[in-house]
């Protein structure tokens, strides 16, 4: 959607400014016509959702001859008559007559493909130099920067030294596009010489225009980051779910919530869980994620059906009773106040607002409730007057609870709200001991102010020992935009939304535009739209790939390595030593045993036992000589990162094993070339053995690695309750199952038997009375039988019990 | 009877493990295969795959087929090497695989968490663990063949030697042996490399242990194999010249260095536990191996025991000819004159003299024992390396009569436990033997075997049948004595089965003991055909006959 807008914006601005120039008329019925369009098209329906999207996702085979991926979901091409027969004719004969803007958006529509237009870059490409040529305009030149950097994937001619070129002509007719994708460049000597200062200049710009914006439009949801995914991890990562270990980024918050809803609702049984269902409903719709949109009218309404239900409930009296149900009422309250408060689904109304954070106050204090508070008495709106004592003893109380937005707003408070001079504000001390807390806590504008700090250079008088160093700032600022997502990275949203409708080919544009402004996961995205790892085992046909794109999805993996992407690192190690099939990617066994060791680096189990596998066979830098003890030192330290993640270890077992047995049997020409002090005798051994077997914590920060192997399952964190079992516990209970199950099993037998008999009993005694001469004693006999089939079933079941409290 | 039933019932439960066996082959390769399959398309490369395919539940499919491999594995090399297994085989297997397993179960409780090593080491032990038994038991088999054979048929030393060297199952005995060593050498030599394993050491010094006992086994094969070859073959067709060659055909101190076996590699066994669980916990500072408990405890009690034995051994054959009488012929006359170990006559010395106008050998002298059995003072000899107990009614040899029924009751259970070890193994097979040959008597000579398990019935436990005893001349238990049968050893009773003292009356009626307080009484009649005999389980007073 997006998109669209951008585009309508434009357009709006172009027929304000330039109805004289040639070719407006048509320009003008051709924007109507798209008005017209745009109300009666209706995307087809998305072919991924929510539920078919995990684990599920399949990127198919590109074919450079239709220059688009094959089409596996076998949608018909369809173009609205009224864009391929009106707009189209109307738009081509205005940029015909010199009508630069005209010129410009038919590049979009050939870039972009809206209104499932089928792309074509080249087209794009020449209405894009049209357009510059008779007008200098940033977008157009982005787009022509764009298609230099990347050459299109093979389609077009790939030049980095132009692509610069275009994105200086971009940034200065002040395209934010441009000026990012110069910053990163510039960050990381693409196509130039690395300069940190200039990309310091332009990450600055960046962040200051973020800032305005953020200003005007106050901090609502909308801004959350949500789209800057890495699209293998829908798939659980580059190597799947058991391998990866970069942390996954796809973070579905209505599953999230649905799911902590469900537990939460499992714990307390005895309790209504009226509130915890309107609360995290409302959750839901306020957030928003990928596959739902945040529908914050939604939200407010069941915020406020949560608190008349509360009011029925309560009576709005016994509001200070302690309950389980009372925490999350509260929370409703506070929920609502804030929503109130920063006008996010309704208007702005701080009485509402101070009402229902009172309320939610009264209930608990949460933290979140004491920070509304105190920025709703530091601002000059609030409706008993500005009040910056209250304000201050707010926010401090919501600080001490932690909360990242506290020191954010106490440093604000501290500077009168007067953002200009708070770099000589006497308070200057405090206001950065705040933002520096709420840096580390991971509040976003934080980073902004704190990178002002620095760069501003008071922070030499406040903090001598701090010294200014322009790659640290770069990444404050850097995470600073790219927190921003929506106003500096609006193709990231382009790209899902394509995804979802199955167009790979919009979907890789989308994302390798936020690949070149530098957004780390949209390059691993870009990378792997452009080659993936095949399976063995698959029910399509395997894949080739084109040199052209090996080449620009290493690029991009390497870009991804750079900003430490620890899959992409493997991969790039895996794909210089084992090469790509059915291309001619040259293999670089040394480039491939330097990304294993940066991966290494970053405590990854997996770089480490690549390592191992290297010495082990003796590839990369050991020159064809194996070497034993290296290999086992990288797969022992591989094994002990895998530990810490509490993931499977038996390969790396194996590989220890198979180690061991190589090392057996090839003793003495090991031994031959290298001169091991052993020292050996029995004693030093078991010492050894001793030393070793305590030696669970050592040398590297485990912290750090724990971190890292945490990571992985952020998103997915309420699994951890399932992962916790451990086979052997399985083990147990499968034999504690089947052991019991041969009881019953020989229990019932008996009791067949017992019944078989007791039936021939009854035959033989039938016969007995036929006959005639025990026919008084039979019946009794057979009475006597039953009972001991009966008590002897009951006795096996007595049997059973006794095992049961046995075990 | 009995034993036709068995061996029935064995046939068949073979068949049926045989299906069960197929059945979960098949499952297991189907699971496998599913599994390689389901991840093949889940990973692009090697470390992937093998942890997807080593991850949550496949992790026990994987085991499983490592458990159906080394299953399948052991079956086809028994099938190939041995064939069907005899009864005492499985028994013995049934018998020494569940401790044997449970100490498995606590070497793995060292904090080693390699699963799948431990998953082989666990099959590998427990596989040479069966092949050790029944390769033993085999060669058991196969000595007591050659035995009989160069007994009955004459042979020559080398061709004895060549039946030994030209058996498959002596080399695999051998190949056992050799290989427990190397096993553990591999496992425990490992621990010395640096690549510490604790459990890799436990299961390394199993081998150890389980390879000593093989090559104490081995030895004392190697003794019989020696005295068979040196002493026995060649000897001659049993006629009365044997009396002459007496001498030579038996080694007389191969008792001693049976014993010394034993005895060193009880201590051998005693002393490396020891010390290795000194150097565990003492010196390493683990914790205290668990799964050496039961095998110390054992091994100190053998070397115990069989220093005892020996000790005992000795002094007794010095006290042999000393303390106990020569039988005269009237003790001869009293009894059946025969031996019960060689079941061949003996004659008085005088007899012997006056008779054939020669001196009788020392070994063929009788000797009457203290409760009033007779035997040849070499088999009485041979007897007594083994046991310090009349062979006939377990009273003590030498000692003054104040054994009690407890002291011979327990030293009965300690002959019955004794069988785990290797040593008793030979005896067990020798006393089947003789056994054996009772068996075989008592086809020609019916009356003479029942009437010396009737001798063993009376005379075993003498306190609590001295009733019966005083009252020898019936064979009715009277109330309030306690009533006891005492079977062939050989016999078999099926599991739910009893047996019941039957008595004839004069009149043509029977009496059946119930227990102590019960009995049944039930007469003899001529039958109508159309009813058949019903037997209900003696679970009150009511038992009944219907007829």
């Amino acid at each position: 959607m997006k998109q669209y807008i951008v585009v309508f914006v434009f357009l709006i601005n172009i027929v304000k400014v330039l109805s004289a120039v040639d070719g407006a008329e048509q320009l003008e019925e051709a924007l109507i016509r798209i008005e017209r369009l745009r109300s009666q098209y209706s995307p087809p329906a998305s072919i991924y959702n929510r539920r078919n999207i995990d684990n599920n996702l399949y990127i198919p085979q590109y074919d450079s001859s239709k220059e688009d991926y094959e089409n596996i979901f076998n949608r018909p091409a369809f173009v609205h008559p009224i864009l391929s027969d009106e707009i189209l004719p109307l738009l081509e004969t205005s940029a015909e007559k010199g009508n630069h803007e005209a010129s410009i958006l038919l590049g979009d529509f050939y870039t972009f493909g809206n209104f499932s237009l089928p792309v074509n870059y080249s087209k794009a490409y020449s209405y894009y130099r049209h357009a510059v040529q008779l007008k200098a305009n940033g977008h157009a030149y982005f787009m022509l920067g764009f298609f230099y950097a990347t050459g299109a994937f093979g389609e077009l001619e790939l030049d980095q030294h132009k692509a610069n070129l275009y994105f200086e002509f971009g940034a200065a007719n002040d395209d934010v596009n441009s000026i990012l994708a110069l910053a990163y460049r510039n960050l990381h000597g693409v196509g130039t010489s690395i300069s940190c200062e200039k990309a310091l200049y332009y990450y600055t710009r960046v962040a200051h225009i973020g800032m305005d914006l953020l200003r005007k439009n106050g901090v609502t949801p909308d801004i959350l980051p949500i789209y800057n995914i890495r699209l293998p991890d829908f798939n659980g990562g580059l190597y799947g779910n058991q391998v990866s270990e970069s942390p996954l980024t796809i973070f579905s918050t209505s599953q999230f919530y649905h799911r902590k809803k469900n537990l939460l609702n499992q714990y307390t049984i005895d309790v209504d869980h009226e509130f915890i269902d309107f609360f995290f409903d409302a959750l839901k719709y306020y957030y928003g994620d990928i596959f739902l949109p945040a529908n914050s009218t939604k939200a407010l309404e069941i915020l406020h059906d949560c608190i008349e239900y509360g009011n029925m409930m309560f009576h709005s009296k016994n509001y200070y009773t302690n309950n389980f149900n009372m925490d999350f009422l509260g929370q409703c309250n506070a929920f609502l106040g804030h929503m109130y408060l920063i006008g996010y689904g309704a208007e702005k109304d701080y009485n509402k607002a101070l009402h229902y954070l009172e309320a939610s106050t009264k209930i608990k204090n949460t933290s979140e409730a004491l920070n509304d508070l105190g920025v709703l008495y530091a601002s000059d709106m609030a409706p008993s007057g500005r009040d910056q004592v209250k304000a201050a003893r707010y926010l401090n109380r919501a600080a001490k609870m932690g909360y990242n937005e506290a020191f954010l707003n106490i440093a604000k408070l501290l500077m009168n709200n007067s953002d200009t001079n708070y770099l000589n504000n006497p308070y200057r001390d405090k206001i950065f001991d705040n933002i520096q807390k709420g840096v580390s806590a991971g509040n976003v504008e934080c980073l902004f102010y704190y990178a002002e700090f620095f760069q501003s250079g008071i922070v030499k008088d406040i903090h001598p020992e701090k010294r200014y160093n322009c790659e640290n700032i770069v990444i404050y600022y850097k995470k600073f935009v790219e927190k921003l997502e929506p106003f500096f990275f609006p193709h990231l949203r382009y790209a899902v939304e394509e995804l979802k409708q199955g167009n790979f080919k919009n979907t890789l544009l989308g994302y390798s535009i936020a690949a070149e402004q530098g957004a780390a996961n949209a390059q691993v995205s870009s990378a792997y739209l452009l080659y993936q790892t095949q399976p063995f085992r698959s029910s399509y046909k395997r894949k080739t790939f084109t040199s052209d794109r090996i080449k620009a999805a290493i690029k991009y993996l390497e870009k991804a390595s750079l900003g430490n992407d620890i899959d992409s690192t493997v991969l790039l190690g895996d794909l210089y030593l084992n090469g790509v099939e059915g291309s001619n990617f040259e293999k670089d066994q040394n480039k491939a045993f330097n990304y294993y060791k940066k991966a290494e680096s970053q405590y990854s189990s997996h770089g480490c036992y690549n390592i191992g596998y290297m010495f082990e066979y003796g590839l990369g830098p050991a020159n064809k000589t194996v070497d034993y003890f290296m290999a086992k030192r990288y797969y022992d330290l591989s094994l002990k990162y895998q530990e810490l993640s509490y993931r499977n270890k038996v390969p790396i077992n194996l590989a220890l094993l198979r180690l061991r047995l190589k090392y057996l049997f090839n003793r003495k020409s090991i031994d031959d070339h290298e001169s091991h002090d052993e020292s050996s005798g029995w004693l030093n051994a078991f010492n050894n053995m001793k030393a070793e077997y305590y030696d669970s914590n050592d040398d590297l920060n485990q912290e750090e690695a724990r971190e890292k192997a945490r990571a992985h399952h952020e998103g997915t964190s309420y699994d951890y309750d399932d992962e916790e079992y451990d086979v052997g516990d399985y083990l147990v209970l499968f034999i504690t199952c089947s052991f019991f199950l041969i009881i019953f099993v020989q229990n019932i037998m008996q009791r067949i038997r017992r019944w078989r008999n007791a039936n021939n009993n009854n035959e033989n005694n039938e016969n007995n009375a036929n006959n005639g001469i025990n026919g008084i004693d039979g019946n009794p006999q057979n009475a006597n039988d039953q009972v001991n089939a009966r008590f002897g079933f009951n006795i096996g079941g007595a049997n059973v019990e006794f095992h049961f409290f046995a075990i | 009877m009995v034993f036709v039933y068995n061996y029935d019932l064995i046939k068949m439960n073979l068949d049926r493990t045989l299906k069960y066996m197929i059945g979960y082959a098949t499952v297991s390769s189907i699971l496998l295969a599913w599994s390689v399959y389901d991840c093949l398309g889940l990973s692009s490369d090697l470390f992937t795959f093998l942890i997807e395919f080593t991850n949550g539940y496949r992790l026990g499919i994987v085991i499983n087929s490592i458990l159906m491999f080394f299953l399948l594995t052991g079956k086809i090399l028994q099938l190939s090497l041995f064939g069907e297994l005899r009864i005492i085989e499985t028994e013995h297997i049934l018998e020494k695989l569940p401790i044997f397993f449970v100490n498995l179960l606590f070497n793995l409780s060292s904090n080693d968490n390699n699963l799948l090593l431990n998953c082989f080491l666990v099959g590998i032990s427990v596989g040479f663990k069966i092949f050790n038994i029944i390769s033993m038991d085999r060669m058991d088999f196969v000595h007591m063949k050659i035995q009989n054979a160069v007994i009955s048929d004459n042979i020559t030393s080398s061709e004895t030697l060549r039946k030994y060297l030209l058996n498959m199952n002596f080399w695999l005995v051998f190949f056992f042996t050799t290989m427990n060593f190397a096993i553990a050498k591999f496992l425990v030599y490992d621990v010395f490399q640096g690549i510490n394993s604790v459990t890799c050491l436990l299961f390394g010094f199993q081998f150890a242990v389980q390879g000593v006992d093989a090559l104490t086994y081995f030895s004392k094969l190697s003794l019989n194999i020696y005295e068979l070859v040196i002493y026995r073959s060649g000897s001659g067709a049993l006629d009365d010249d044997i009396d002459y060659e007496d001498e030579e055909q038996v080694w007389e101190n191969k008792g001693i260095f049976m014993k010394t076996i034993d005895i060193g590699s009880a201590i051998l066994k005693s002393v490396s536990y020891l010390g290795f669980i000194y150097l565990l916990t003492f010196h390493s500072g683990l914790s205290l191996p668990i799964s050496m408990m039961q095998g110390t405890y054992m091994s100190l009690k053998q070397t115990y025991k069989e220093v005892k034995q020996l000790l005992s051994f000795v002094e007794s054959s010095k006290k042999l000819d000393s303390q106990l009488p020569n039988a005269t012929d009237n003790d001869l006359g009293d009894s059946d004159n025969l031996c019960i170990v060689c079941r061949e006559d003996m004659h008085s010395v005088e007899e012997y003299e006056r008779v054939h106008n020669r001196k009788l050998s020392a070994r063929r002298y009788p000797k009457k024992l203290r409760c009033g059995h007779i035997l040849h003072m070499g088999c009485l000899k041979d007897w007594l390396e083994r046991s310090e107990l009349c062979p006939l009614c377990r009273r003590k040899v030498f000692l003054s009569d104040q054994s009690t029924p407890e002291s011979t009751n327990s030293n009965m259970h300690e002959r019955f436990d004794e069988d785990d070890t290797t040593n008793n193994n030979m005896e067990r097979q020798d006393f089947q033997r003789q056994n054996n040959r009772d068996i075989d008597t008592t086809e020609t000579n019916g009356a003479d075997y029942f009437s010396s398990v009737r001798d063993v019935n009376e005379t075993d436990h003498p306190t609590l049948n001295r009733f019966g005893n005083e009252q020898s001349s019936s064979r009715i238990f009277h109330e309030g004595t306690y009533q006891q049968i005492r079977l062939p050893r050989n016999a078999l009773l099926p599991p739910d089965w009893t047996i019941l003292p039957l008595t004839k009356n004069e009149d043509n009626s029977y009496e059946l003991q119930l227990s102590t307080y019960d009995r049944a009484s039930f007469r003899k009649e001529s039958k109508n055909s159309r009813h058949e005999l019903n037997i209900i389980e003696p679970n009150g007073q009511n038992l009944r006959l219907h007829n």
